[in-house]
């Protein structure tokens, strides 16, 4: 890997990447008001859940959005076809409707819109602006997952366009897209811990640490199941979600 | 691969036709060939042949609202063995022009190779309420699986309520089902299911020992290219721990229920359903995406406290929807 996608892929995996994602839990408040989590044991259950329903659910998006990106034109240096911004906008649209508690295809269309828009702004690629206009026409929810495809793909495809040989670069690239989404997934529930129950920061690194070691199975998941086979079982998370929603003093916006 | 790209961008598959036991044995195959999922589990029992005679079971209920009579009658009926059902009765107190009918699996059980399809359809303006006669129990499995298909379809202002009793897994159970709603925004769907995994007290392997679960749920609207709300729930003890605070966090029951009503009512139905967590039951009301209706999700220790918040639920939407309550359940259910 070079130097330059490498700073690429700490930028977008930072947790300082303003998309807005600091502003919800993943119901994890409601979780430690509820007593559902209380320690670093149930913190990091809870954490090990969230990565498990991603890798199943929104990374399987997240993958399929890369692999339109890598057959389109755009790819090798050409054009958008109007073939894969429709391609994108099915999996934008699969994505939201699976979504069961409102809070979270809030959470997701929130921080994707702002992804987006900063993207737009950050790396001024044709792609993202195509994007972005779709969102804003209101014909795509435009959910997180796909924003970072098309940012992936826009920073990737500038740099240097796919030469499509083996593959091997698409390969990478998922593989270094699917890392920074579970990054995303396991840093937001731990950033929001911090802020919600007693955990010390020590505790919270060596989570991350310890379920990290589980993002290559992770990965390997998300890339071998088909889209229309997305699944998930976290009920106890979808219940949170719902009393959430009721709770009169909210920090989060999930 | 390469050369099914095109299809492998498709994020879903048309609602199956259930129409006829031949379109329903079709969609039953298309189904389980979809499902990445059964892969180990697709060996041919060494006794009967998965869904040979007696094993591939049909049903198909056709309300229709009788002007004369004022109720909905069960118009037209199909069946092949296992499945029956009994003849429409009229028991609930509160919606006298309800017909109520028990589906019946006369082999007591599912085991297997077991195969079942359901087609439900409810005419305009009929009022109707299925349920089965008790428990589904989905049995020991050392070869194949058992799979069911169900599809609901619903007509303008139409009403129709689908309330089996709990689905029980077995150890080394393999069950999967697909359930395929296509209403109308004035019509009302009411689904609820409960899974027990296991006989509590039977074996020591019993409780989460089946070997997999997987139910899809899509909902579509008439002539629309895809559904409005989807969901596919796979479990499996291997790749899952369920007591995970995040998963189920030490509750063993788990009950689902999808009110798809005008949109006019959500909101108002989610609020009154709320959602807490207790040690003894949690449960939460969630609006679905594309204004499709309210979902209830319900964990709990026992069958009885599960079933008791879900018709505490199915009680609201009658209330909303039907501007009466449920009548008191019966003393023998």
């Amino acid at each position: 890997m070079d130097i330059l996608s490498l700073v690429r892929l700490m930028q977008f995996g930072d947790s300082m990447l303003p998309t807005g994602a600091f502003a919800f839990s993943s119901a994890l408040e409601a979780a430690a008001q509820t007593g559902v989590v209380r320690d670093a044991d149930t913190l990091q259950q809870y954490v090990v859940s969230a990565l498990r329903q991603a890798s199943t659910g929104d990374a399987v998006g997240l993958a399929f959005a890369m692999r339109a990106l890598c057959a389109d034109p755009s790819s090798a240096g050409g054009e958008l076809s109007e073939g894969t911004l429709t391609r994108l906008r099915n999996i934008d649209l699969a994505l939201y409707r699976r979504k069961l508690p409102e809070e979270f295809r809030d959470m997701m269309t929130k921080t994707g819109r702002k992804l987006a828009e900063l993207g737009a702004q950050t790396a001024s690629s044709p792609l993202l602006s195509r994007w972005r206009s779709q969102i804003g026409s209101e014909s795509t929810p435009g959910s997180y997952p796909v924003s970072l495809a098309v940012l992936f793909a826009a920073t990737a495809f500038a740099g240097k366009p796919i030469r499509k040989t083996d593959g091997a670069e698409e390969e990478a690239m998922l593989q270094e897209g699917l890392t920074v989404y579970f990054y995303g997934v396991a840093m937001g529930i731990l950033n929001a811990s911090l802020r919600l129950m007693r955990v010390t920061h020590l505790d919270a690194q060596a989570i991350l640490y310890r379920s990290s070691t589980l993002f290559e199975p992770l990965c390997d998941r998300a890339l071998s199941t088909p889209l229309d086979r997305m699944t998930g079982y976290a009920p106890m998370t979808e219940i949170l979600s719902a009393v959430h929603a009721r709770a009169r003093v909210r920090l989060f916006m999930s | 691969m390469r050369e099914r790209r095109s299809d492998v961008f498709s994020s879903s598959r048309p609602a199956p036709d259930c129409s006829s036991f031949q379109a329903a044995r079709r969609s039953l195959e298309e189904m389980e060939r979809g499902a990445a999922e059964l892969d180990p589990y697709r060996d041919e029992p060494p006794q009967m042949k998965s869904g040979a005679v007696g094993k591939m079971g049909y049903l198909r209920l056709d309300f229709r609202r009788d002007e004369r009579s004022g109720r909905t009658v069960l118009a037209d009926l199909d069946r092949r063995v296992p499945l029956l059902a009994q003849k429409a009765l009229y028991w609930e107190e509160s919606q006298p022009d309800m017909a109520c009918v028990i589906t019946i699996a006369a082999t007591g059980c599912v085991v297997q190779g077991d195969r079942m399809a359901l087609d439900i359809r409810a005419g305009k303006n009929a009022h109707a309420l299925v349920t089965t006669q008790c428990a589904t129990k989905v049995h020991v499995m050392d070869h194949n699986h058992a799979a069911q298909l169900q599809r609901f379809r619903l007509e303008e202002g139409s009403w129709l309520e689908y309330m089996p009793d709990p689905l029980i897994l077995h150890r080394h159970a393999r069950y999967l089902q697909d359930t395929w709603v296509t209403l109308p925004e004035s019509a009302c769907f009411l689904y609820g299911e409960i899974l027990v995994p296991g006989r509590r007290w039977h074996h020591e392997e019993e409780l989460f020992g089946f070997d997999l679960y997987s139910a899809g749920f899509h909902v579509c609207r008439e002539g629309g290219d895809a559904p409005i709300f989807e969901e596919r729930l796979v479990l499996d003890p291997d790749g899952a721990n369920f007591c995970n605070a995040a998963v189920m966090d030490g509750f063993e029951v788990f009950g689902s229920m999808f009110a798809l009503l005008p949109e006019r009512l959500v909101g108002d139905l989610v609020k009154d359903a709320g959602g807490d967590v207790t040690g003894e039951l949690a449960w939460g009301a969630l609006s679905l995406p594309g204004g499709a209706g309210v979902a209830l999700r319900v964990l709990g220790h026992g069958v009885e406290a599960v079933r008791g918040k879900m018709r505490e639920f199915h009680s609201l939407v009658r209330e909303r929807g039907l501007g009466r309550p449920l009548p008191p359940d019966f003393l023998w259910r």
